[in-house]
This record gives C-alpha cells, structure tokens and sequence, in this order.
C-alpha cells in the first residue's frame, strides 16, 4: 500500500517530462544567450538566415500540407509523400534539361519554370494517385498500423523504382540566371531566388487555403474529415474526396520538387526524398496535423529554426560542426512537440482516435 | 467460326475488360522490369547454358503467369453465384491466355520498335544495345516485332493450359521446372559447394556446363524433382517404419553409442575445422572471382577446408593427424549422405508439431509416445548436426553469406520482440545495431580513443548493458505516443543516432566518418574466430539462445502481457498491465539483443563506419519479420533465409533489393497482413461455425435439464 | 468506513461538456447495484473515472479505504476493481484461455528471468493461473470450454464475447466487478440467462457487482439497489420499485424518447 501511495499522484513518468522540459529550454537559452552576447554574427547576417529559412520553409510547407492534407481525410501517415515530391523533382529535371540544352530555357526562363511546374506536379499527382489506388485504397479501414508499413513499402519501392529507370548518380538542375541575383536593403542582401520561392509557395498555399474553404470539393473534403460516415450517408463520394486530396497532395509536392530544384540545384536524386519527407512531416506534426494552416506554419518555422537554430543554439552550447546536425533539429522538434503538445501548435484538441 | 461466335456469348464484355486488363497490366510489368534494367541484368546468367538466360526466363515467366492469372480470374468470375456457367470450355480458356499474352507481346514488340525511334537512353539510363539484344535475339528490330507478340501469344496460351493439366501431373512438372530455374541460379554456389575432389567434382562436371546448367544437367534435375515430388507422399510411412523398426529392434545401447560417435565426430570435426591457422587460408574467392577463374583459388581453399591431411599433421602431430583425419572422414561421409535426410526430418517434424493435438490421443499408447519421441529426438539431432556441419560443408563463401544471414535473423529476433511480441513498431532498429557495434569498437580497438583493448567477451556484458539503457532512453520519451507516431519518431532517433557518429562533435570518441579501426577478432581460448566460417559458429549460437529465449517468453506471463498490450493497450492496462513497463522492457530487451548482432558484426569486419548503420538495416530487419508473419518465430529464420540470403547468393539481385522488400512490403499487407507464416493458425472464418455450435451446445444444455456442463 | 467503494462530488469535464457531474455515491460490500440513464448521461464516463481511463475534473473516489484518485488503471486493477466494455474489448487474436489469463496478471509475478530460466515456483505459478483461468471460465458452462479454450477470442460469438470480458474480468480477483451493459445486443434468453449469472457472481463468487443496464427486467431481477443519472447528476436511487416510479426518471427517460421520436420524425 505504501508502493501505491508513493506513486500517486506524480508518476516518475511525468517527472522525467518535467525535467526534460526544462532541460530543453534552459539550453535553448543558454545556448542562444551565449551566442547572442559573443557578437559573432552581425544582425544583418541573421536577416539572412531568417530569409534563407523562410524560402527553404516554405518548400517544406508545401510537402507538409501533402501530409496533413492526407491524414485529415484518411488518418494516415503517406509516408512515401517524400518520393511524391521526389518524382515531381526528379522528372522535372529532365525537363529543365531538355530545354537547357535547346537554348529554350535561356531564352524563355519564365515560359521555362511555368512548363516545369506543370510537368513536376503533373508526375507528383500521378504517382500520388496511383499510390492511393494500388496502396491505400483496399486499406480505407485498416488498422495504422498496417497502413504505415505499406507506406513505408511504397517509400522504399518508389525510391528504388526511379534509382532502377534513371541511375543512381545525383543530377544537378540547370541555373537560371536571373535567380542567382541579389537584392540589397540596407546592410542585408538577399538572393532573388530565396524571395521567389517564399512568395510562389505563399501564393500556391493561397490557393490551397482558398480551394479547401470556399469550393464545393473544398467543403466536402472539410465534411469527410470530420466525420467520413456522416459525409457519406449525406451523400458525399469519399473516394473522390480522397483522389481529390491526393492529387492536391501531389500537385503541391510537385511544386515544392521545382522549387527545391531552383533553389538547391545540386543532388537530385533518389533519395532526396526521404530526408524532406521526415522533415515535412515533423513541420505537419508541429503545426498540427490535419490542420491546414498549421502545415504552412509548421513548415516555415521549421525552416528558419533549422536555418538559425544551429548557429544561435548550438553553437552556443560550444558544439563543433553544429551545421552538420542541422539535419537533426526537425526530428529532435518531431520528438519534443509530440511530448509535450501532441496536438501541435494550432491543433485543437482533438477526439482520442484522431490525435 | 463457330468458335468464335461460342466465345462472344460465353465471354461477357465485363470479363473480356477483366482479361484485357490484365494483359495490360501483365504488359506494364514487363515493360517495368525491362526499364528497370532486371531484364538485362538478370541475362547474363544463363539457366541452361547457352540456351536460356535468367532474365528470358524472367519474361517467359511473366507472359505465362499472365494467362495463367486471367485464367484463374475468369474462373473465379464465372464461378460467383448467380453466374450459368462455373467452368468456361477450354478454349475459351486458351483464347483468354492467349490474348493476354498477346497483349504482352505486343507491348514488348512496341516498346522495341519505340527504341529505335528514339533515344531514350539518356534517361532511362537501362534501355541499352545489351537489352534490346536480348529482347530481339539479335534479330533486326523490325523482323522481330511480330515474333514476340506471336510468342508472347503462344506463352499466355500456355499459362492458360496449364490450369486443364491434372493437378497430379501439373505439380510434379512445375515443381521440376522450378527446382530447375533455382539450381540454375545458384549455380555459383553449386560450383562452389561442389568444386572438391571425388564425386562432388564429377557431379559439378555434369550438371554444370560454362555459363549455366548443361542439358543433361537440367534433364537430371527436372527427372529427380519430378520422383521426389511422385515419392514425397509416401515417405512419411517410409521413415515411420524405419523408426519404428529402429525403436523395437535395435538395442537402446547400440542407438546410444552411435549417437555418441556420431556426436564426438562431429565435435572433433568442428574444432578441427574451427582450429586450422588463418594464414592456411587463401583469400577468400568472390563469387565473381570464381566464374571468371574457375577453381583455382577455389580448389585450393577447398583442399585446406577440407581433410588434408597434412596441414593437420603440422597441427597436431602425424599419429593424432591420422586418428583425426579418419574419424573426418567417417564423420564427413555421415554428413554428407544424410544432410538431405536432416532437411525432411526436421521439416516432418515441425508438421508433426502441428498436429501433436491430434496426436495426444495416441501418445497413451506407449508404443507410439516411443515412436514420437525418438522422431523428435532424431529430427532434433539432426538439425544441430546440420547447423553445425553447415559451413563445413558449403566452405567459405556460402559462410559469409550465412554469416549475414545470421546477423540479421538475430536482430530479426530482437525485434520481433518490440514489434512482433510489444506491438511497437520500431524503425530505428539500426541504433541499437550501432550502438552495439560502436560500442563494441570503442571498448576492444587499441585505437579508440580511450585505449581500453579489452577482449570481446569481456566487452560483451558491458556493451549489452550500455545499449540496453540506450534502449530505455528511446522509449522513454516515446512511450505514451500512438503506434505510428511512435513508429516515424523511432525512425527519426534511428536517423539521429547516424548523425551522431557521423558528426565533428563526437569525432573525438567516435572517429566520424572514419570511424573506428582495428578492432580486434573474437578468440576463445588461442583461436581466433577470423572468417565467416568461424564466426559463424558465435553468430548460430546467438540465434538460437535468441530463439530460446523469444520462444519461452512468448508463452509467459510477460508474453501474454506484452500481446495483450499489442492487442489493445488501454484494456491491458484495466487488466492490470502496467503498459510502461513492459514497454520499456521491450524496447530494453529488443536493444540488448541487436547489441549483440552489433558486436558481432564489428568483430567482423575489423572496422566500423557511421554509414553501415543506415535506415536500411532497419527496414531489412522489418521486412523479414513481415515476410514470415509478424511474432511468428520460425518466420523469422525463413524470413532472414529468403530476404538476405537469396540477394547475397545471387548478386544479380542486390541493386533491387530494396526494390523488391519494398513490394513485399505494401504485397504482404495487402494481401495477407499476418505473413507467410502466421502466429495463429486458426482465422476469423471461424465466425460462421462457432454460432452454429454455440445453437448446438445449447440444444444440448437444454436436453441436460439446464445444468452446465463442465468439459475439463 | 465500511463502504466498499465511495465517491463524492466526483466531476469529469470534456471541453465545455459536463458528462460527470457532482457524482456521489457509494456501495456496500455484497451489494448488486445498478446504474441506469438514457444514453449520454454519463454512465460509461463514471466508469471510466472509476478505473483511473479518465482523470477526474474533480471530486474523490475512495476504494476499500484507498483514495483512486490519480492512480493508474492497472494500480486500480490490483486494487481489486475491474470492469467490462460497452462495446465488448477483448484482445481478439489470443485465444480464449489466454484473454482469461491475462486478467491474472495482476495476482502474478513472474518477470523475464522467470520466464526463460522456468524454476519451479514459475512453472507452479504458470500452472495456478491456468486453472485459474479455467475455473473462470467453467463458469459459464461449456460454452468456452474444451476446444474453445485455444481459439483466438475473434471466433467467437457476440454473446460468448461479453462472456469472456466477464470472465476476464472475473480472474482479476477483484472485489468489486463493474459490468457496462453486459446484456446489450442479447436475445431475450440469453438476457434472461446473463441477469442469473449476475446474481450468481455474488452468491457464490461473492463479488460486489455494479452493472449499468438498459433493459429494466434485468435492473429489476438483479438490484438490491438503483441509481439514476442523467446529463451527470444522480436524479434518483433507492430500490427499482422507488426508482421506476420517481417522476424525474420517467421524465428522463419518457422526455428524452419524446425527443427521439421528434428526431426520427423529422
Ligand atoms: N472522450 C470523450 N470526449 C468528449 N466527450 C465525451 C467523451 N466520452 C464521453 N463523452 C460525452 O460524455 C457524455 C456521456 O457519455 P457516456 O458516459 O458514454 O454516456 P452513457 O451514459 O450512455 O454511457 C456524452 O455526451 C458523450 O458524448
Ligand atoms: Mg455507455
């Protein structure tokens, strides 16, 4: 009976939380204060950093709106969404280079993205609808955990699948001239094509945000994930809602693929994927996933955390080579967020089976 | 014409779209594997030399099967209640085969028409002179197209007879056919395992012809599977007749003896094997290396691995050296002739297992509680004599790839107990794995930074201790996630853990992407455990005390909580689980035996780097467990068996190796979620026939007056 | 203090709604009591406020002298209360034996080591919660005996399922055992059959039984005692007669049919 008493009311569980919580914030401070006060970096230079996080953000928003878009509807992990946007890249470069070498991307290097952007997001839709229709359609009622690891199957298939059709060799994207401008305020300069990036994604999310709240399609995807029974005795085709969501999924993984290619060049390839996609997915969890907003949220603020993050805390804390840990800071966010606020940051509190 | 006219009637629109269909996407997979470069790869390795290739057999395969699946379709179809007909006419069934073939075909003969087009080689890197040279049959492209779509007609015809053949005749013929693609495949190994003096290099000399089987060969094959399949019925009554014979007739004395020769023999041959000094050894041939230089390293390898006499005497001394060379021999001829024996024993046995309800009836009758035992005790015997025999036998190249084999299926264990056991899906497995190995590293190389030196297995415990903890420090933080959330932020450590050894930060401990040389071998005693075909005794003995261990677990009080928690955690709990803690002994058991895999696998290979321990260690280690059905313990051998073995023997299949365990993957959960193997036999089908014996048992309650009956 | 079980002032919260709602309440040792209320008043909550699934908003709930509050279910369960499901919970694909095992659990303490190395005081144990087990479900006739013993929980019938929740309940050795609905979704034999078995839990099991139930002639049969709630509040408790003729449980139960009947109108 004493064993009892003494674990009542605070397991040791929810201490070790504790402690973790404050472990956590109390480094981020110390690191950042430490930092801040050496004066290393001038406050320009974090400008740029905040810039370069913000386009590099939205390119994960993007993929993150895919995720979030999915489990609101299925209440899945599309854990292949990552080898979504990595097909609209991968495709897209041909593309681009087809055109470089016709001297048609020199001389028409707006006309050229517009035809990239097609082409990305047509592949991303069709290799996102044919996951849904060879994967995840028989697995509509599934338990997670079956459709988590056909997911991960389809990842892994995919990811080998364009490594077998193109070589396994990194391509590197065409440059556009003009991209590679700078733009200066003041004492901060910023790339053109980080601002590009930011202001394409914005408006695609726009969009996003427009379709979703104000069409018919849009009401009804908002109906299904509520409630897919009640959606569908009021009449609502669920399996269109879900084509639907995927293809949305896809056309913007499609996009952020051409965008990740304007703005790094370097390292197409078949496995480009699969890093972003963790990643994207932290920011879909981090905003809250299934909530739209929250993705684009998600998705930019652990952009310009990862862009940041490294030099203010890590460096801080006295770490050598924090940059290469860059890579890290989604997953250790990922870990942190689904501790302490499952929910995410604009999730509501949702029913048990949905969180 | 009345034929085709009984066809339009029969066959309705909807079932002609079904059989189009198929075609199509029978078509589409052919195309895939063309483009995937499968097709090309695969075609350098003939099955029959100079005659057919692996990767002609491949499409062969692909044609056939496709009217062989709309054959099978179209009967399912027809046999739906409501449906006149249950069996279309046979040549109904021809045409359907044959116009899937003919889709195949078709598609095949566009696709290298398209070729000479185009270019298209600048992307699809895979579409090369070496492919379209096989698919044409260095015909000109043009003169072929119609060959291929006539034999791809021809091919779907024949997949659609087969299902008219009688199953007594069709099972005997395919089983053959197959055992002779196998043996065709893995034909290096046959060389390898074959290549010594004596009788094995006769049979090597006959089956094998330069670049794959020869005819005879083949014929051969074909004939023995086809009289092994026709005999395999009948062989059960054989061997119960033997036992029994044995039981009855030969003294208890003399069947103990012969065992224990038996068992000394082997031992002795083992410690001989395990003994031989590592500069005997030759380097070790590749598979590769072989084809191209036939048998001279080989043999030479072969001659020291096996009884030489010689390098036993400088050993041992020239009297000792010729006692120990005959009881070899002795033992090697025991081994030899009964290896084949081992197999069935062991797989009757496992039968046997299965229906030991049914058999509890008869064990009353002493004679027959003799009879089982004895044939378990056989089959068990033979079993550790076939373990222990194995790289004995196959040499040194075969070892390393049971090696691998052994390294996964222990890991395969260890996870099975997180996920297969728990129920949490853990895909930063590989941590673990590197945790043990760095660890092992750190703790025995001269270099490491702390200059410790120890020995293996005083590293052992420690290494297993420390990545237990590293185990609990996972799942702690993890512990009160859903499945999958829990599933992506495991992956997510799993991703941190190769970030960490790769680092600048821990390069002073860790060594970055250097990583960590010198570590030393395993040794017991004055022997080093250098090569596969030593270690491969540590690793076998890992496996099994892991087998043990998971299968006494399994059906203890630990066990039951652990499923039940798996089942449905928030009932566990009302039922007085206490779900922490059993997770977090899971995660720390689960950790503790990857560590050991780990630390084999540094022992191993001598030098560790941060980019072995990737996240496709961890999904190998998934797959395997998927493919043999989740919990399911003899699964997880077969599973290792098949996903690491079969890739290892045939190199041809190691670029598409991730391709492949992906397809099993998303293959499995859609067709049958609880694997090859499942853990529980009896399925949900159940439902129907259990509410008619409940009415049953009912009637029969009534007619007792009400009272319960107690059935103990 | 020779209540059993007793909670007062017992409040749960979801969001804005209050399913729970200055609960108190308490039973004896040897009582069969029902709770009864339309569906949504906050039965199956209270359940779960009582096995620790929910933390409670606020209020006390006291177990043979132990205060629950902010304990873990399963330190409940060891406490000795355990419940059954509205919606049966088995743990579908172990077998039959195994689900009843399972309940013993808590009464058990074997560990890894135990496990592997089988002493004789685990084979002794092993053993004990096999008849155990056994004698549980001997309860029940020979409906989930014999053969049925090795089935997966899966195969079995709806009415054979709630059996064996109750069976597994039953193997926790608790005190006192909480049933949620045990007869819904029966035919009017089986529920004839399921109130005997609830008396005989107590005779001859001595289990103290709290059982919410829609179908009155059970409530009838089996209650020493009856408790009404409704929107959370207990509207009414005293024996079935004094319960079925209180005016604020036929208005419950009559104002939210008329409602029902409004909707189903609509
Ligand atoms: N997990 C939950 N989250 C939010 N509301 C809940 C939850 N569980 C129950 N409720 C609400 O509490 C009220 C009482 O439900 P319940 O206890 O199940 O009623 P019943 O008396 O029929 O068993 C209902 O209105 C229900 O919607
Ligand atoms: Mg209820």
């Amino acid at each position: 009976m004493t064993s009892l008493q003494k674990s009542k009311r605070v397991s040791w569980v929810s201490i070790i939380l504790w402690v973790l919580r404050v472990t956590v914030i109390a480094l981020v401070i110390y690191g950042s204060a430490v930092t801040l006060s050496s004066g290393k970096y001038a406050p320009s230079s974090w400008i740029s950093l905040l810039i370069a996080g913000l386009a590099q953000g939205s390119i994960y928003a993007l993929i993150a709106l895919g995720y979030s878009l999915v489990y609101g509807i299925m209440l899945m992990i599309n854990f292949a969404h990552g080898e979504v946007y990595m097909a609209g890249a991968f495709v897209s470069f041909f593309v681009a280079d087809a055109l470089e070498q016709s001297g048609f991307l020199q001389a028409q290097p707006l006309v050229t993205i517009f035809i990239l952007l097609l082409s990305a997001m047509a592949t991303s839709t069709l290799v996102a609808l044919i996951l849904e229709r060879v994967a995840y359609r028989k697995l509509q009622n599934a338990p997670r955990m079956i459709s988590l690891i056909t997911a991960i199957g389809a990842s892994f298939f995919l990811q080998y699948t364009f490594r077998g059709f193109f070589g396994s060799g990194f391509k590197a994207y065409p440059e556009f001239g003009a991209m590679w401008g700078r733009w200066t305020f003041g004492s901060v300069t910023v790339q053109v094509v980080q601002i590009v990036v930011a202001m394409a994604a914005i408006l695609m999310m726009g969009g996003l945000y427009w379709f979703v709240e104000k069409t018919k399609t849009g009401k009804s995807m908002r109906a299904v994930s509520e409630d897919k029974e009640i959606a569908s005795l009021m009449g609502i085709d669920v399996n269109r809602v879900i084509v639907i969501t995927f293809m949305l999924g896809g056309m913007l993984a499609g996009a952020a693929g051409v965008f990740r290619g304007l703005y790094q060049p370097q390292g197409i390839g078949y496995n480009m994927g699969f890093l972003p996609g963790l990643k994207a997915f932290s920011a879909a969890v981090l905003g809250g996933i299934g909530n739209i907003p929250g993705a684009m949220l998600g998705g930019v603020f652990l952009g310009i955390f990862e862009s940041i993050g490294p030099n203010l805390i890590l460096q801080g804390l006295g770490i050598v080579g924090a940059n290469q840990l860059k890579d890290a800071i989604a997953i250790v966010m990922l870990v942190l967020v689904l501790i302490f606020r499952p929910q995410g940051i604009l999730g509501e509190k949702l029913a048990e089976e949905k969180a | 014409m009345t034929d085709s006219n009984t066809i339009n009637t029969i066959i309705e629109r909807k079932h002609a779209t079904k059989t189009v269909l198929i075609g199509i996407y029978s078509g589409l997979v052919t195309l895939f594997v063309c483009l995937i470069g499968m097709v090309e790869t695969f075609g350098a390795r003939d099955i029959i030399g100079g005659i057919i290739s692996m990767g002609h057999t491949m499409l062969i395969i692909i044609a056939v099967g496709s009217g062989a699946v709309a054959v099978k379709t179209l009967r399912e179809d027809m046999s739906t209640p409501g449906a006149t007909i249950n069996k279309p006419a046979f040549l109904v069934e021809i045409f359907v085969g044959v116009t899937t073939g003919l889709i195949v075909g078709a598609t095949l003969s566009i696709f290298v028409f398209a070729t000479q087009l185009v270019d298209m080689r600048s992307v699809l890197i895979n579409v090369s002179p070496g492919l379209l040279e096989m698919l044409t049959l260095q015909q000109p492209a043009s003169q072929v197209m119609m060959t291929i779509t006539v034999l791809g007609s021809l091919l779907g015809g024949i997949g659609a007879a087969i299902f008219n053949i009688n199953p007594r005749i069709r099972l005997p013929l395919v089983l053959g056919l197959t055992s002779v693609v196998s043996l065709g495949m893995l034909r290096d190994m046959l060389k390898i395992v074959l290549s010594r003096e004596g009788w094995p290099s006769v049979l090597l000399n006959f089956l094998v012809k330069n670049q794959g089987l020869s005819i005879a060969g083949a014929t051969t094959i074909f004939a023995t599977t086809v009289a092994l399949v026709i005999i395999w019925p009948h062989l059960p009554k054989i061997y119960d007749k033997t036992v029994r014979i044995i039981v009855t007739y030969v003294p208890k004395v003399l069947q103990f003896a012969v065992s224990i020769i038996f068992t000394i023999a082997l031992t002795m041959r083992v410690f001989w094997f395990i003994g031989i000094s590592d500069k005997d050894l030759p380097i070790l041939p590749s598979c590769q290396a072989a084809d191209s230089s036939p048998n001279v390293d080989l043999a030479k390898c072969i001659s020291i691995l096996s009884n030489d006499v010689s390098t036993t005497s400088d050993l041992l001394g020239t009297n000792l050296a010729t006692l120990v060379s005959t009881i070899i021999t002795v033992s090697e001829i025991l081994v030899g002739s009964l290896i084949l024996l081992c197999f069935i024993f062991a797989i009757w046995n496992i039968r046997q297992n299965a229906n030991l309800t049914d058999t509890k009836s008869t064990l009353e009758d002493p004679n027959n509680a003799l009879l089982i035992i004895a044939k378990r005790n056989i089959s068990a015997f033979f079993s550790v004599a076939l373990l222990v025999s194995l790289p004995i036998l196959l040499g040194v190249f075969p070892s390393e790839v049971l090696l691998n084999v052994g390294l996964y299926m222990l890991m395969g264990f260890g996870l099975n107990i997180v996920v297969g056991m728990a129920g949490l899906l853990d895909l930063g497995y590989v941590a673990f794995f590197a945790v043990g190995a760095y660890s092992t590293a750190i703790l025995t190389s001269p270099r490491a930074s702390i200059e410790l030196g120890m020995s293996f297995w005083a590293a052992l415990p420690i290494v297993v201790l420390v990545t237990g903890a590293t185990g609990l420090l996972v799942g702690a933080p993890v512990l009160r996630m859903r499945g999958d959330y829990l599933a992506i932020v495991t992956l997510g450590f799993g991703e941190i853990a190769r970030f960490l050894f790769l680092s600048d930060w821990f390069k002073p401990w860790l060594g970055g992407a250097q990583g960590i040389i010198l570590i030393p071998p395993v040794s017991i005693g004055n022997v080093q455990l250098i090569g596969p075909h030593k270690l491969y005794y540590l690793i076998i003995t890992g496996c099994l005390i892991a087998l043990f261990i998971s299968a006494r677990l399994r059906g203890s009080r630990v066990g039951r909580a652990w499923m039940a928690m798996s089942e449905d955690e928030k009932v566990a709990e009302t039922m007085g689980i206490n779900t922490v803690y059993y997770k977090l002994l899971a995660f720390g058991l689960g950790a503790m035996i990857a560590s050991i895999s780990g630390a084999v696998f540094a022992a191993k290979l001598g030098t560790i780097f941060p980019h072995s321990f990737n996240v496709l260690v961890s999904i190998t280690a998934l797959s395997l467990l998927i493919v043999g059905g989740i919990g399911s313990l003899p699964g997880i051998i077969v599973g290792a068996l098949v996903l690491v073995g079969l890739p290892e023997l045939l190199r041809e299949f190691t670029e598409y190796r991730l391709l492949i365990y992906g397809a099993i993957l998303i293959f499995m959960m859609l067709s049958r979620p609880e694997g090859l193997i499942p853990r529980v036999r009896q399925t949900r089908e159940l439902d129907d026939q259990e509410l008619s014996q409940d009415a049953w048992l009912h009637d029969k309650n009534e007619a007792n007056n009400g009272s319960s009956v107690t059935v103990t | 203090m020779n209540k059993l079980f007793e909670c007062k002032n017992l409040s749960k919260d979801f969001g804005g709604l209050t399913a729970v709602n200055k609960f108190s309440f308490d039973i004896e040792e040897g009582e069969i009591v029902s709770l009864i209320g339309p569906n949504g008043a906050g039965k199956t909550t209270f359940f779960n406020l009582v096995t620790g699934l929910y933390p409670a908003s606020s209020g006390m709930i006291m177990f043979k002298g132990e205060d629950l509050i902010g304990l873990s279910p399963y330190e409940i369960t060891q406490l000795g209360i355990a419940r059954t499901f509205q919606a049966v919970r088995l743990f579908p694909d172990m077998t039959i034996l195994e689900n009843v095992m399972v309940g013993q659990h808590c009464r058990s303490k074997s560990g890894v080591i135990g496990a592997i190395l089988q002493p004789k005081s685990y084979k002794e144990e092993e053993e004990r919660i096999r008849t155990n087990a056994e004698k549980q479900l001997a309860f029940f006739g020979s409906r989930l005996m014999g053969f049925r013993l090795n089935q997966p929980a899966s195969s079995l019938s709806y009415a054979n399922r709630r059996r064996l929740e109750i069976a597994r309940a039953m193997s926790t050795e608790a005190k006192l055992l909480l049933l949620d609905e045990p007869a819904a979704g029966m035919n009017p034999k089986e529920t004839i059959e399921i109130a005997h078995l609830i008396g005989k839990l107590r005779d001859e099991r001595g289990f103290t039984i709290l059982v919410i139930e829609h179908d009155m002639r059970v409530v009838k049969d089996v209650s020493d005692r009856v408790v009404a709630m409704d929107y959370g509040s207990k509207i009414a408790e005293g024996t079935y007669q004094q319960v079925a003729t209180n005016e604020h449980v036929v208005e419950a139960y009559l104002g939210r049919k008329g409602n029902e009947e409004q909707d189903n109108a609509n």
